[in-house]
């Protein structure tokens, strides 16, 4: 992990940056995908047709 | 590897931990939230603005309900509605408002997709939510969500009403509790309708005959089944009984 992010460019505000841009869209992918895995298998909000 | 091995997981238990809390806590919130905005715009939807009174024409063009009323379960004439109401921890069903005539209807104008259509209240399954106009991902967040195109509660027809089992504050969680003869009240703006519970079935959820606009005036609720499960649907079937519209729609009511 600090491998990773030794090997980012730029200054220390830049990586953070780029650390917190990859967190925030890993977590949005994250949410998304329970999001679909919910609706598909759990409860998908009881509607017909 | 072991060690690679326990770390893959760990991160997979973590995986699932984050799902199970987000389906059932995190979505949880979001229908909370969405339930305090819909009681307000409902508080906030004028019945001068959306109601008016009509003439009911009947039944034309709609079919029979193709449904088995059980035997023995009492007609609504039969019933002593507002003692049954009360024993059941339900509001009185409204008379109709002065000067609608005998046949006359009180009309609504269903409001836009997302606002407040009105409260519906299942004692029986725990069910007191306000429901929202629509049935979209988007509308089921915030509630259970009255089907467009299908009546209005309390109009002429087959009201649809669908909401979540499991996840989004989970409506319908324990509407298997519900039974034929249990009564069910959906307050408007144009008044508090009490319905019936005739039908409790499982179908497929391709079974669309179940949203279809019959002779009378019906209220279909649906959800999923079994629980956490999205693969058939429960479906709970009930007859208007009571309310503003009940002299000129059901039988036997004046």
């Amino acid at each position: 992990m600090t491998g990773w992010y030794r090997r980012l460019p730029g200054r220390t505000a830049l990586r953070v940056a780029i650390v917190v841009l990859v967190v925030a869209a890993a977590v949005a992918l994250l949410l998304l995908g329970y999001e679909w895995l919910g609706r598909a298998f759990l409860d998908s909000g009881g509607t017909i047709g | 590897m072991a060690r690679r091995l326990g770390w893959g997981l760990l991160a997979l238990g973590v995986l699932l931990g984050g799902f199970v809390g987000y389906e059932l806590w995190v979505t949880s919130l979001v229908a909370r939230h969405g339930q305090a905005a819909l009681r307000s715009e409902l508080e906030e939807r004028s019945a001068a603005a959306v109601s008016a009174v009509v003439r009911y024409e009947g039944d034309t063009g709609r079919a029979a309900a193709p449904l088995a009323v059980p035997a023995g379960l009492p007609g609504p004439g039969e019933i002593d509605l507002s003692a049954a109401l009360e024993s059941a921890g339900l509001p009185p069903a409204s008379s109709p408002p002065p000067g609608v005539g005998e046949g006359d209807l009180v009309s609504e104008e269903p409001p836009p997709e997302g606002e407040a259509v009105g409260r519906i209240l299942i004692p029986v399954a725990g069910v007191d939510w306000t429901v929202v106009e629509g049935v979209s991902a988007a509308d089921l967040r915030r509630g259970a969500g009255h089907m467009p195109g299908t009546a209005l509660p309390g109009q002429p027809g087959n009201a649809v009403i669908s909401g979540h089992r499991t996840t989004y504050g989970a409506p319908f969680h324990n509407l298997d509790r519900v039974s034929p003869g249990d009564l069910v009240t959906v307050t408007t703006v144009t008044g508090t309708h009490a319905y019936q519970v005739v039908q409790v079935m499982v179908v497929r959820p391709t079974e669309v005959w179940v949203t279809e606009q019959w002779q009378g005036s019906w209220l279909t609720l649906t959800t999923c089944h079994p629980r956490f499960s999205a693969r058939q649907r429960l479906v709970v079937v009930a007859r208007l009984i009571g309310g503003p519209n009940a002299p000129a729609l059901v039988e036997g009511v004046a």
